[in-house]
């Protein structure tokens, strides 16, 4: 005996498709929707003795299912929907028996009980997958968010973009002196023309990346700061004393031209 | 145990490799050869790469303070080469930034910027 009673879950499958397939929300192909009823409907089914909604094997087979959805772009809403279904099912077969319904309401109850569980559950699964989404995005993010470009022999090129914070400051800092050290570069270059704000605790990582970077025996220029920029690292009393700053990328670029002794020069070309 | 730290002259250049994490004691027995070394015969001047060191604790930190300020009393210039990025994260945290005293990349860079100050050169 499953939760559904007399009624074999088969019965309830294919009256819960039926229902769906006149449903005008449904976003699934027609194709799946029987599928994944029928491991819902199982997974319910399976559950009568047990506290949790599902069996731990079951349960990992769904949860798989419905991250792919969501992977495919499908809503919590369908799934919902599914399970809705299942219990309108459900009653309309006991309806449609002409079983007494007063005797079958504590049947009613518990599959509903158990629908309400099942969507919990698919709720905390979908809450589960979108946070595995989002944690994988903001590694992404990370690992583009600080490239350490190695412009020409002994310099480089930290463009910086987008808000920093203490996390993304430390990223910076490694990045950038591992970058050194791999290519022996003399002078690093760092724009913070894509920052949009710098308040004092940008500022102090900006300043220890700078110092660090000394320490392993390069030279930082800081390039690119606004005019809204300046403005806060005045007010806000930041002292930028020791760092070497230029306004704009080009100016920085020449500077490190002159502390490495290269010249620019255009040169006639020969063939033409 | 006996883990001196060879210190060499080359080319009028005193160089110094400091291949291991130095107890404290073999620390001050190293600072006192050093001395004594470069008292003797000031040369054109110094270099210490500490490439190979993962660690760098204050002791160590201060010695080599000390040995950019004795340096400079006696004229001799000096360069502190191969910092890691690990050690430079920790003494910028600890407040550390070895202020005045001449840091490069690598040997042949400190080597370098020592040739160009003894032409002349302005840093």
């Amino acid at each position: 005996m499953g939760v559904f009673g007399e009624i074999g879950p088969e019965t309830i499958i294919n009256a819960a498709v039926e229902l769906l397939k006149k449903e005008e929300r449904v976003d699934l192909p027609l194709s799946e929707i029987p599928g994944f009823t029928r491991d819902l409907c199982l997974a319910l089914a399976a559950d009568i003795e047990q506290p949790a909604f599902t069996t731990a094997e079951l349960e990992k087979e769904i949860t798989d299912k419905v991250k792919l959805l969501f992977a495919r772009g499908y809503h919590i809403e369908t799934l919902q929907l599914i399970l809705e279904k299942i219990l309108d099912g459900f009653i309309g077969i006991i309806q449609s028996q002409g079983t007494d319904l007063q005797a079958a309401v504590p049947y009613i109850s518990t599959v509903r009980e158990h629908i309400f569980s099942g969507t919990t559950f698919l709720l905390k699964t979908a809450l589960q997958a979108q946070r595995e989404v989002i944690e994988k995005q903001n590694e992404a993010l990370m690992e583009l968010s600080t490239p350490v470009i190695p412009l020409m022999q002994d310099i480089l090129l930290l463009p910086l973009i987008g808000t920093i914070d203490t996390r993304r400051a430390k990223e910076i800092m490694d990045n950038l002196l591992e970058g050194i050290v791999q290519y022996q570069a003399e002078v690093a270059i760092i724009d913070i023309s894509g920052v949009p704000v710098v308040d004092t605790q940008v500022a102090h990582h900006l300043i220890k990346t700078v110092k660090a970077a000394r320490l392993l025996g390069s030279r930082c220029i800081l390039v690119g700061i606004r005019p809204e920029l300046a403005q806060t690292i005045v007010r806000l009393g930041i002292d930028f004393q020791d760092i070497v700053t230029k306004n704009n990328l080009q100016a920085g670029l020449v500077l490190a031209f002159r502390w490495l002794g290269y010249k620019l020069e255009r040169v006639e070309r020969d063939d033409e | 145990m006996n883990n001196r730290v060879p210190i060499l002259k080359v080319d009028n250049f005193w160089l110094v490799t400091i291949e291991e994490t130095l107890h404290d004691q073999s620390v001050i027995e190293f600072k006192e050869d050093l001395l004594h070394n470069i008292t003797r015969d000031a040369g054109a001047g110094l270099v210490i790469d500490i490439s190979a060191l993962e660690v760098v604790d204050s002791f160590v930190t201060r010695v080599l303070m000390e040995i950019s300020r004795l340096a400079g009393l006696l004229g001799l210039p000096f360069v502190l080469t191969g910092i890691n990025p690990a050690v430079a994260i920790t003494l910028t945290e600890m407040g550390l930034d070895l202020q005045g005293m001449a840091t490069a990349l690598n040997l042949q860079k400190g080597l370098d910027m020592l040739k160009g100050r003894a032409r002349g050169e302005p840093k």
